[in-house]
Protein backbone atom coordinates (compact mmCIF):
# COMPACT_ATOMS: atom_id res chain seq x y z
CA UNK A 1 0.00 0.00 0.00
CA UNK A 2 2.66 2.74 1.17
CA UNK A 3 5.04 1.74 -2.04
CA UNK A 4 1.85 2.30 -4.30
CA UNK A 5 1.20 5.48 -2.49
CA UNK A 6 4.92 6.59 -2.81
CA UNK A 7 4.62 5.54 -6.31
CA UNK A 8 2.19 7.86 -7.53
CA UNK A 9 3.64 10.68 -5.64
CA UNK A 10 6.89 9.44 -7.37
CA UNK A 11 5.10 9.89 -10.63
CA UNK A 12 3.07 13.01 -9.99
CA UNK A 13 7.16 14.18 -9.01
CA UNK A 14 8.45 13.31 -12.63
CA UNK A 15 5.69 14.84 -14.43
CA UNK A 16 6.11 18.03 -12.96
CA UNK A 17 9.89 18.06 -13.24
CA UNK A 18 9.37 17.45 -16.85
CA UNK A 19 6.72 19.72 -16.99
CA UNK A 20 8.65 22.65 -15.45
CA UNK A 21 11.59 22.01 -17.40
CA UNK A 22 9.64 21.68 -20.83
CA UNK A 23 8.05 25.38 -19.90
CA UNK A 24 10.80 27.24 -19.18
CA UNK A 25 13.03 25.94 -21.93
CA UNK A 26 9.90 26.62 -24.46
CA UNK A 27 10.14 30.10 -23.18
CA UNK A 28 13.49 31.30 -22.32
CA UNK A 29 15.01 33.13 -25.28
CA UNK A 30 19.06 34.05 -24.57
CA UNK A 31 19.78 31.12 -22.54
CA UNK A 32 21.94 30.16 -19.65
CA UNK A 33 21.63 32.62 -16.82
CA UNK A 34 17.80 33.16 -17.33
CA UNK A 35 16.70 29.78 -17.74
CA UNK A 36 18.78 29.11 -14.37
CA UNK A 37 16.70 32.05 -12.11
CA UNK A 38 13.52 30.82 -13.24
CA UNK A 39 14.44 26.92 -12.19
CA UNK A 40 16.06 28.50 -8.97
CA UNK A 41 12.31 30.49 -8.84
CA UNK A 42 10.28 27.31 -9.04
CA UNK A 43 11.81 24.48 -7.53
CA UNK A 44 13.23 26.64 -4.41
CA UNK A 45 11.17 29.35 -4.06
CA UNK A 46 8.00 27.56 -5.19
CA UNK A 47 8.10 23.71 -4.24
CA UNK A 48 10.76 23.47 -1.70
CA UNK A 49 12.41 20.61 -3.07
CA UNK A 50 16.13 21.85 -3.56
CA UNK A 51 17.54 24.33 -1.19
CA UNK A 52 18.72 28.15 -2.35
CA UNK A 53 22.42 26.99 -1.56
CA UNK A 54 22.34 23.82 -3.25
CA UNK A 55 20.93 25.19 -6.71
CA UNK A 56 24.15 28.29 -6.05
CA UNK A 57 26.69 24.75 -5.95
CA UNK A 58 24.87 23.42 -8.83
CA UNK A 59 25.08 25.71 -10.92
CA UNK A 60 28.69 25.79 -10.25
CA UNK A 61 29.24 22.91 -11.30
CA UNK A 62 27.68 23.07 -14.20
CA UNK A 63 29.58 25.92 -15.34
CA UNK A 64 32.68 23.46 -15.13
CA UNK A 65 31.68 20.66 -16.93
CA UNK A 66 31.10 20.85 -21.05
CA UNK A 67 28.10 21.14 -23.08
CA UNK A 68 25.09 23.61 -21.81
CA UNK A 69 25.03 24.94 -18.82
CA UNK A 70 21.10 25.25 -17.98
CA UNK A 71 20.75 21.37 -19.81
CA UNK A 72 23.61 20.55 -16.73
CA UNK A 73 21.61 22.41 -14.32
CA UNK A 74 18.26 21.01 -14.85
CA UNK A 75 19.68 17.66 -14.83
CA UNK A 76 21.48 18.07 -11.63
CA UNK A 77 18.02 19.38 -10.04
CA UNK A 78 16.12 15.97 -11.52
CA UNK A 79 19.00 13.88 -10.06
CA UNK A 80 18.45 15.53 -6.86
CA UNK A 81 14.53 15.53 -6.62
CA UNK A 82 14.38 11.86 -8.19
CA UNK A 83 17.50 10.21 -8.98
CA UNK A 84 18.58 9.01 -12.26
CA UNK A 85 15.17 8.56 -13.38
CA UNK A 86 14.72 12.08 -12.35
CA UNK A 87 17.41 13.58 -14.41
CA UNK A 88 16.58 12.02 -17.80
CA UNK A 89 12.93 13.60 -17.62
CA UNK A 90 14.34 16.98 -16.86
CA UNK A 91 17.02 16.71 -19.32
CA UNK A 92 14.39 15.40 -21.99
CA UNK A 93 12.39 17.83 -20.92
CA UNK A 94 14.62 20.57 -21.61
CA UNK A 95 16.10 19.67 -24.52
CA UNK A 96 12.44 18.71 -26.34
CA UNK A 97 11.31 22.34 -27.27
CA UNK A 98 14.40 23.77 -28.97
CA UNK A 99 15.02 20.22 -30.64
CA UNK A 100 11.07 20.28 -32.20
CA UNK A 101 11.41 23.79 -33.40
CA UNK A 102 14.58 23.36 -34.93
CA UNK A 103 13.50 20.27 -36.90
CA UNK A 104 10.35 22.05 -38.15
CA UNK A 105 12.76 24.97 -39.29
CA UNK A 106 15.16 21.89 -40.81
CA UNK A 107 12.27 20.87 -42.75
CA UNK A 108 11.18 24.44 -44.20
CA UNK A 109 14.64 25.97 -44.48
CA UNK A 110 14.90 25.61 -48.28
CA UNK A 111 11.28 27.18 -48.87
CA UNK A 112 11.80 29.71 -45.93
CA UNK A 113 15.22 30.47 -47.66
CA UNK A 114 14.00 31.12 -50.74
CA UNK A 115 11.67 33.19 -49.68
CA UNK A 116 12.83 36.89 -50.78
CA UNK A 117 12.15 38.49 -47.88
CA UNK A 118 13.31 35.80 -45.25
CA UNK A 119 16.55 35.82 -47.55
CA UNK A 120 17.47 39.40 -47.82
CA UNK A 121 16.70 39.61 -43.38
CA UNK A 122 18.68 36.70 -43.16
CA UNK A 123 21.63 38.55 -44.95
CA UNK A 124 20.95 41.35 -43.58
CA UNK A 125 20.96 39.50 -39.99
CA UNK A 126 25.02 38.46 -40.59
CA UNK A 127 26.13 41.80 -40.28
CA UNK A 128 24.40 41.60 -36.34
CA UNK A 129 25.67 38.30 -35.85
CA UNK A 130 28.82 39.79 -36.54
CA UNK A 131 28.37 42.34 -34.33
CA UNK A 132 27.77 40.24 -31.35
CA UNK A 133 30.53 38.14 -31.55
CA UNK A 134 32.99 40.71 -31.78
CA UNK A 135 30.97 42.66 -28.61
CA UNK A 136 31.35 38.77 -26.84
CA UNK A 137 35.01 38.66 -27.99
CA UNK A 138 35.91 42.15 -26.77
CA UNK A 139 33.66 41.84 -22.99
CA UNK A 140 35.46 38.19 -22.86
CA UNK A 141 39.24 39.26 -23.50
CA UNK A 142 38.73 41.89 -20.67
CA UNK A 143 37.76 39.37 -18.34
CA UNK A 144 40.26 36.98 -18.89
CA UNK A 145 42.86 39.58 -19.44
CA UNK A 146 42.18 41.83 -16.25
CA UNK A 147 44.94 41.30 -13.66
CA UNK A 148 46.16 38.31 -15.88
CA UNK A 149 50.19 37.05 -16.18
CA UNK A 150 52.15 36.59 -19.26
CA UNK A 151 50.99 33.26 -19.49
CA UNK A 152 47.14 33.65 -20.06
CA UNK A 153 48.42 36.16 -22.94
CA UNK A 154 50.80 34.00 -24.14
CA UNK A 155 48.13 30.97 -24.34
CA UNK A 156 45.67 33.27 -25.62
CA UNK A 157 47.46 34.45 -28.15
CA UNK A 158 48.41 31.40 -29.55
CA UNK A 159 45.64 29.69 -29.35
CA UNK A 160 43.88 32.70 -31.38
CA UNK A 161 46.97 32.34 -34.02
CA UNK A 162 47.11 28.18 -33.83
CA UNK A 163 43.19 28.03 -34.52
CA UNK A 164 43.10 31.29 -37.43
CA UNK A 165 46.46 30.69 -38.81
CA UNK A 166 47.39 27.14 -38.57
CA UNK A 167 44.46 25.77 -38.98
CA UNK A 168 44.84 23.50 -35.59
CA UNK A 169 42.14 21.30 -34.52
CA UNK A 170 40.25 22.79 -31.99
CA UNK A 171 39.45 20.19 -29.31
CA UNK A 172 43.64 19.55 -29.63
CA UNK A 173 43.80 23.55 -28.59
CA UNK A 174 41.81 22.93 -25.71
CA UNK A 175 43.20 20.06 -24.64
CA UNK A 176 46.69 21.12 -24.60
CA UNK A 177 45.11 24.36 -22.49
CA UNK A 178 43.23 22.40 -20.52
CA UNK A 179 46.48 20.01 -19.44
CA UNK A 180 48.91 23.13 -19.10
CA UNK A 181 46.38 25.25 -16.76
CA UNK A 182 45.75 21.89 -14.51
CA UNK A 183 49.68 21.48 -14.67
CA UNK A 184 50.22 25.16 -13.67
CA UNK A 185 47.58 24.84 -10.71
CA UNK A 186 49.09 21.71 -9.63
CA UNK A 187 53.15 23.71 -9.21
CA UNK A 188 51.17 26.85 -7.76
CA UNK A 189 49.86 24.02 -5.12
CA UNK A 190 52.53 22.65 -4.46
CA UNK A 191 54.66 25.70 -4.21
CA UNK A 192 51.99 27.11 -1.93
CA UNK A 193 52.19 23.63 0.47
CA UNK A 194 55.99 23.88 0.43
CA UNK A 195 55.89 27.28 1.51
CA UNK A 196 53.55 26.74 4.38
CA UNK A 197 55.69 23.71 5.24
CA UNK A 198 58.64 26.11 5.55
CA UNK A 199 56.80 28.76 7.25
CA UNK A 200 55.81 26.01 10.11
CA UNK A 201 59.21 24.67 10.50
CA UNK B 1 26.65 4.95 -41.69
CA UNK B 2 24.86 7.99 -40.89
CA UNK B 3 23.70 7.38 -37.50
CA UNK B 4 27.49 6.54 -36.55
CA UNK B 5 28.66 9.70 -37.90
CA UNK B 6 26.06 11.63 -36.29
CA UNK B 7 26.58 9.77 -32.74
CA UNK B 8 30.12 10.68 -33.08
CA UNK B 9 30.43 14.13 -33.93
CA UNK B 10 27.82 15.80 -31.82
CA UNK B 11 28.87 13.35 -28.70
CA UNK B 12 32.51 14.88 -29.36
CA UNK B 13 31.03 17.99 -29.62
CA UNK B 14 29.12 17.51 -26.41
CA UNK B 15 32.15 16.49 -24.41
CA UNK B 16 34.27 19.53 -25.36
CA UNK B 17 32.20 22.45 -25.70
CA UNK B 18 33.10 24.21 -22.38
CA UNK B 19 32.01 27.86 -22.27
CA UNK B 20 29.04 28.49 -23.65
CA UNK B 21 27.33 28.84 -26.94
CA UNK B 22 29.78 31.42 -28.05
CA UNK B 23 32.93 29.57 -27.41
CA UNK B 24 31.67 26.09 -28.99
CA UNK B 25 30.52 27.88 -32.25
CA UNK B 26 34.17 27.75 -33.83
CA UNK B 27 34.19 24.28 -32.43
CA UNK B 28 31.07 22.88 -34.12
CA UNK B 29 31.81 24.67 -37.00
CA UNK B 30 34.54 22.98 -37.59
CA UNK B 31 33.25 19.51 -37.17
CA UNK B 32 29.52 20.40 -38.45
CA UNK B 33 30.94 22.64 -41.59
CA UNK B 34 34.92 22.03 -42.55
CA UNK B 35 34.59 18.45 -41.90
CA UNK B 36 31.56 16.51 -42.30
CA UNK B 37 29.81 19.28 -45.11
CA UNK B 38 26.50 18.90 -43.66
CA UNK B 39 25.98 23.06 -43.63
CA UNK B 40 27.96 25.57 -45.62
CA UNK B 41 28.90 28.81 -44.31
CA UNK B 42 26.16 30.73 -44.77
CA UNK B 43 23.61 28.17 -43.38
CA UNK B 44 25.89 28.13 -40.11
CA UNK B 45 25.51 32.00 -39.89
CA UNK B 46 21.92 31.02 -40.55
CA UNK B 47 20.99 28.56 -38.11
CA UNK B 48 23.20 31.12 -35.21
CA UNK B 49 20.80 34.10 -36.30
CA UNK B 50 17.80 31.98 -35.77
CA UNK B 51 19.50 30.11 -32.73
CA UNK B 52 19.22 33.51 -31.18
CA UNK B 53 15.81 34.08 -31.76
CA UNK B 54 14.47 30.69 -30.52
CA UNK B 55 14.53 29.67 -27.67
CA UNK B 56 17.48 26.71 -26.53
CA UNK B 57 20.88 26.46 -26.53
CA UNK B 58 23.23 26.69 -30.04
CA UNK B 59 24.41 23.52 -29.68
CA UNK B 60 20.99 21.64 -29.43
CA UNK B 61 19.36 23.97 -32.27
CA UNK B 62 22.20 22.96 -34.18
CA UNK B 63 22.26 19.41 -33.64
CA UNK B 64 18.35 19.00 -33.90
CA UNK B 65 18.88 21.07 -37.48
CA UNK B 66 21.58 19.00 -38.90
CA UNK B 67 20.05 15.83 -37.39
CA UNK B 68 16.98 16.48 -38.86
CA UNK B 69 17.93 17.22 -42.26
CA UNK B 70 20.46 14.59 -42.64
CA UNK B 71 18.25 11.75 -41.15
CA UNK B 72 14.44 12.92 -40.37
CA UNK B 73 13.44 12.43 -37.30
CA UNK B 74 15.48 9.45 -35.77
CA UNK B 75 18.61 11.71 -36.91
CA UNK B 76 17.11 14.67 -35.08
CA UNK B 77 16.86 12.10 -31.91
CA UNK B 78 20.08 10.87 -32.69
CA UNK B 79 22.25 14.22 -32.95
CA UNK B 80 20.39 16.02 -30.22
CA UNK B 81 21.22 13.33 -27.43
CA UNK B 82 24.20 11.97 -28.40
CA UNK B 83 25.01 15.98 -27.88
CA UNK B 84 23.81 15.81 -24.13
CA UNK B 85 24.89 12.35 -23.41
CA UNK B 86 28.38 13.54 -22.57
CA UNK B 87 27.25 16.49 -20.74
CA UNK B 88 24.89 13.95 -18.18
CA UNK B 89 27.41 11.58 -17.84
CA UNK B 90 29.93 14.00 -16.60
CA UNK B 91 27.69 15.86 -14.39
CA UNK B 92 26.12 13.03 -12.46
CA UNK B 93 29.93 12.24 -11.71
CA UNK B 94 30.91 15.54 -10.38
CA UNK B 95 27.50 16.34 -8.81
CA UNK B 96 28.36 12.39 -6.58
CA UNK B 97 32.28 13.59 -6.59
CA UNK B 98 30.96 17.07 -5.17
CA UNK B 99 28.48 15.41 -2.29
CA UNK B 100 31.52 12.66 -0.99
CA UNK B 101 34.38 16.14 -0.90
CA UNK B 102 33.09 19.42 -1.62
CA UNK B 103 36.11 20.72 -3.61
CA UNK B 104 36.49 20.90 -7.30
CA UNK B 105 39.89 22.50 -6.81
CA UNK B 106 41.96 20.10 -9.62
CA UNK B 107 38.29 20.93 -12.25
CA UNK B 108 38.94 24.56 -11.28
CA UNK B 109 42.50 24.71 -12.49
CA UNK B 110 41.49 22.61 -16.07
CA UNK B 111 39.17 25.10 -16.25
CA UNK B 112 41.36 28.16 -15.56
CA UNK B 113 43.93 27.17 -18.23
CA UNK B 114 40.70 26.22 -20.40
CA UNK B 115 39.27 30.28 -19.98
CA UNK B 116 42.15 31.46 -22.36
CA UNK B 117 41.29 28.75 -24.99
CA UNK B 118 37.76 29.52 -24.36
CA UNK B 119 37.74 33.37 -25.45
CA UNK B 120 40.27 32.32 -28.12
CA UNK B 121 37.67 30.17 -29.81
CA UNK B 122 35.43 33.06 -29.85
CA UNK B 123 37.29 35.39 -30.94
CA UNK B 124 38.23 33.46 -33.94
CA UNK B 125 34.05 32.75 -34.14
CA UNK B 126 33.94 36.55 -34.48
CA UNK B 127 36.54 36.73 -36.81
CA UNK B 128 35.20 33.87 -39.06
CA UNK B 129 32.20 35.35 -38.84
CA UNK B 130 32.59 38.48 -39.70
CA UNK B 131 34.40 37.60 -42.71
CA UNK B 132 31.24 35.73 -43.98
CA UNK B 133 29.25 38.65 -43.07
CA UNK B 134 31.72 41.44 -44.87
CA UNK B 135 33.59 39.21 -47.89
CA UNK B 136 31.84 36.15 -48.51
CA UNK B 137 34.72 34.26 -46.48
CA UNK B 138 37.70 34.96 -45.05
CA UNK B 139 39.53 33.40 -48.56
CA UNK B 140 37.93 36.10 -50.31
CA UNK B 141 38.99 38.98 -48.87
CA UNK B 142 39.63 41.99 -51.31
CA UNK B 143 38.78 46.05 -51.28
CA UNK B 144 36.41 45.49 -54.04
CA UNK B 145 34.92 42.57 -52.47
CA UNK B 146 33.48 44.46 -49.17
CA UNK B 147 29.91 44.42 -48.38
CA UNK B 148 30.23 48.10 -47.02
CA UNK B 149 26.32 47.63 -45.92
CA UNK B 150 27.64 45.01 -43.96
CA UNK B 151 30.29 46.34 -43.16
CA UNK B 152 28.92 49.58 -41.56
CA UNK B 153 26.25 47.63 -39.86
CA UNK B 154 27.85 45.81 -38.03
CA UNK B 155 30.39 48.41 -37.06
CA UNK B 156 27.54 51.10 -35.71
CA UNK B 157 25.64 47.44 -33.85
CA UNK B 158 28.99 46.73 -32.52
CA UNK B 159 28.95 50.47 -30.76
CA UNK B 160 26.03 50.34 -29.98
CA UNK B 161 26.26 46.70 -28.04
CA UNK B 162 29.23 48.17 -26.64
CA UNK B 163 28.34 51.86 -25.20
CA UNK B 164 24.75 51.59 -25.45
CA UNK B 165 24.36 47.86 -23.83
CA UNK B 166 22.09 47.35 -26.60
CA UNK B 167 20.94 43.11 -26.14
CA UNK B 168 21.87 40.51 -28.94
CA UNK B 169 18.60 39.74 -29.78
CA UNK B 170 17.68 43.18 -30.36
CA UNK B 171 20.92 44.07 -32.57
CA UNK B 172 20.80 40.74 -34.20
CA UNK B 173 16.67 41.65 -35.33
CA UNK B 174 17.56 45.40 -36.38
CA UNK B 175 20.28 44.35 -38.58
CA UNK B 176 18.14 42.25 -40.17
CA UNK B 177 15.30 44.75 -40.89
CA UNK B 178 17.73 47.92 -41.53
CA UNK B 179 20.08 45.19 -43.64
CA UNK B 180 17.24 43.87 -45.25
CA UNK B 181 15.81 46.76 -46.24
CA UNK B 182 19.07 47.96 -47.61
CA UNK B 183 19.69 44.59 -49.80
CA UNK B 184 16.30 45.13 -51.17
CA UNK B 185 16.46 49.03 -52.06
CA UNK B 186 20.25 48.44 -53.33
CA UNK B 187 19.49 45.40 -55.19
CA UNK B 188 22.37 43.91 -53.67
CA UNK B 189 20.99 39.91 -53.19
Amino acid sequence: METSVKLVKNTNRLWTLFKTCFVISACTFGGGMVIISLLQKKFVEELGWVDQNEVMDLTAIAQSCPGVMSVNTSIMIGYRVCGPLGAIFTAVGTVLPPMIILSVISVFYTQFRSNPVVSVVLQGMQAGVAAVMMNVSVTMTENVISGASLFTWIMLIAAVAAVLLFDADIILVLFVCGTIGGIHTWIAMKQKQAGKDGASK
Amino acid sequence: MIFYQLFKTFFLLGLFSFGGGYASMELIRSRVVAEQHWLTDWEYTDIISIAEMTPGPLGINIASFVGTRTAGIPGTLTATFSYILPAMVIVLILSWFYDKYRSLEGVQGVLKGLRPAVVAMIIAAAVRLAGTAWWNGLSEISLAGTNWTALLLSLVLFLLLQKKKLGPIKAILSSGIIGGLLYWILGAV
